[in-house]
């Protein structure tokens, strides 16, 4: 084998005995390189999925249900909700609570049906709801409506208000006037509530806490309960002509004390909402005319509108803002266990 | 015994070996080279997608409180200009014949384009500044910390708010606002300008209203297309 050039069979075994001792670092990389792909992979992945449930919440805002598994805090099977290939994703979906705006909506509505408020009639309302104290506000106005011709009567407005809270089951009565012949009541059955007020427009009354449970039922199952107002006003007859709705409107007389019942409707009163069936009784007021003289506006109002964020074409008046984080696990090949791989925090509306 | 010659030959395993670790090296080399670019890509893009989230949650609160300060720069425009209705109201015909008979009912001209105009500049000021006697906030009032979100989110992030622009388009029938937010998280930067168009739609009732059967005065009405607000966002970088 004089001519013969190769490698003999020692050449080859020192060589793959160097290049096995050398190589073991080369195969380190290799193996680094590959681990980073895969984690580049799952992080890919776990953006896309990221992303996914934030669109499917945006698009379906009625998905926030704090029985759904969508929103608790536990974490999702992304494997089982999506598909086999998201195996081993793991997403918590934690909404906060609902965003603090840094403007809040008048409390000025008048509950009219948006055509006119010089009409002389008795409006309610339903103010916004507040979610940093958890308290509700509904307030009823009444004005007194503007004379015939080129009247611009001076209205005498009673404005009554009466606040509650919602905080461990119970509804807390409060109440406040401008006027300090009002007196606000609040009924459950046959107990009332009086609020009364002294000449400064103090609360002389005490506050009285009611438990929700002793709400009213009526057929369809809807809790409400009874607002009573009283007002001292001997000169009016108030009468009230929807069968609709259950208002009953006394007039005393003799004491001068009118006494009004409004249905408070609770819609669903663990999330604070509130809807008051009927924005009111009658309304009576006298304007006096700076050109032709004097005339009396008397007038029902009808219709019902909640005030509660937005209206109109914003149509967003059930949403809410909520912020949202959704945080997306998987398998990590360095850490060898799972690891956060993407959060998305944001600001979605929701169906309160 | 002959001894065996290896006749060209002289040991190679050495340089063998190089060069196969050499050809290793520039393989892993680029492998790890392509897994660095790969995860610095995923990286940037996840980095990328989280600031437009952020932006895109702020976006919505300032969208939310735009719509809110309208609809009471509706209110406030509404109230004002009723107070103020005998302004714009001309007494056309009293409704007599001079002769102390009356001669008829009264006729009145509302100066529709005075309150057209005045409604405009009300609703304009109300939107940017509210009404501090009524305790509303308008547009100028609202800062980037009002935007902010309260998160664990790993990572530094800001949120700025620029560029409320009132946009007039020579006729009191059209507002404009465009605001921008802008999130920063890490390395990005995103944007999410807000535009809002306001059709300022009111309708006047005619002089005939105005008249003996009138219930009161009525100079400005609202009218559904008032509250009709679009309102669009959109990413540009």
């Amino acid at each position: 084998m004089k001519d013969e050039k190769g490698f003999t069979l020692i050449e080859l075994v020192v060589s793959i005995a160097i290049l096995s001792i050398l190589a073991v670092p080369f195969f380190g990389i290799f193996t680094n390189a590959s681990k980073l792909d895969m984690r580049s992979k799952n992080e890919t992945t776990a953006n896309y999925l990221a992303q996914h449930l934030v669109s499917e919440i945006k698009n379906n805002p009625d998905i926030f249900d704090e029985e759904d598994d969508w929103t608790s805090e536990s974490q999702m099977d992304l494997g089982e909700l999506l598909g086999e290939e998201y195996e081993g994703f793991y997403a918590e979906i934690e909404y906060g609570s609902p965003v603090e705006l840094p403007v809040e909506l008048n409390n000025s509505d008048d509950g009219n049906d948006g055509d006119d408020d010089q009409d002389g009639d008795d409006d309610a309302q339903i103010a916004d709801y507040d979610g940093e104290d958890e308290m509700i506000t509904i307030a009823f106005t009444e004005e007194g409506g503007n004379g015939n011709g080129k009247g611009n009567g001076s209205s005498n407005k009673i404005h009554k208000e009466i606040s509650f809270h919602q905080n461990t089951g119970n509804i807390v009565v409060e109440g406040s006037a401008n006027n300090n012949q009002d007196a606000i009541s609040f009924t459950n059955d046959t107990d009332y509530v009086y609020i009364d007020y002294d000449s400064n427009g103090t609360i002389t009354g005490e506050t009285k806490t009611y438990p929700i449970s002793e709400l009213r039922t009526d057929s369809e199952g809807n809790k409400y309960f009874l607002l009573k107002i009283i007002w001292e006003d001997s000169d009016d007859t108030y009468t009230k002509n929807d069968s609709q709705i259950d208002i009953k409107v006394e007039n005393d007389m003799d004491n001068g004390i009118t006494v009004k019942y409004i249905p408070v409707y609770f819609k669903n009163y663990g999330d604070y909402e509130v809807s008051i069936d009927d924005e009111g009784g009658n309304g009576n007021g006298n304007g006096n005319g700076n050109g032709n003289g004097n005339g009396n506006g008397n007038g029902n109002d009808s219709g019902v509108e909640e005030y509660e964020g937005n209206e109109g074409n914003f149509d967003s008046s059930d949403f809410e803002l909520r912020n949202l984080s959704v945080k997306v696990k998987a398998y990590d090949p360095f850490e060898k266990t799972e690891k956060l791989l993407k959060t998305i925090v944001t600001t979605v509306r929701v169906l309160e | 015994m002959k001894k065996y010659k290896r006749d060209g030959q002289s040991g190679s395993a050495l340089i063998l070996t190089i060069l196969i670790l050499l050809v290793l090296t520039v393989f892993g080399s680029v492998l790890i080279s392509v897994a660095m670019t790969n995860f610095k890509i995923t990286r940037h893009s996840n980095e990328y997608n989280t600031a437009y989230f952020l932006a895109d949650g702020a976006g919505e609160k300032l969208a939310a409180s735009m719509e809110i300060i309208i609809i009471n720069a509706f209110e406030l425009t509404e109230d004002e200009i009723n107070a103020n209705s005998s302004d714009y109201i001309e007494e056309k015909d009293d409704g007599n014949n001079g002769n102390g008979n009356d001669g008829g009912d009264a006729s009145y001209e509302v100066d529709q384009e005075k309150v057209k105009d005045d409604a405009y500049e009300e609703f304009l000021s109300f939107v940017r500044n509210g009404k501090s006697e009524n305790g509303s906030d308008g547009l100028d009032e609202i800062s980037d910390n009002d935007l902010s979100f309260d998160s664990d989110l790993e990572g530094d992030y800001t949120i700025t708010l620029e560029d409320i622009s009132y946009v007039k388009d020579g006729k009191p029938d059209l507002l404009s606002i465009k605001a921008q937010v802008q999130a920063a998280y890490l390395s990005y930067e995103r944007r999410i300008i807000l535009s809002i168009e306001i059709p300022l739609d009111y309708d006047f009732i005619s002089d005939e209203d105005i008249g003996s059967d009138a219930d009161g005065v009525r100079i400005l009405r609202r009218v559904e297309s008032a509250y009709s607000v679009k309102w669009n966002e959109g990413n540009i970088n």
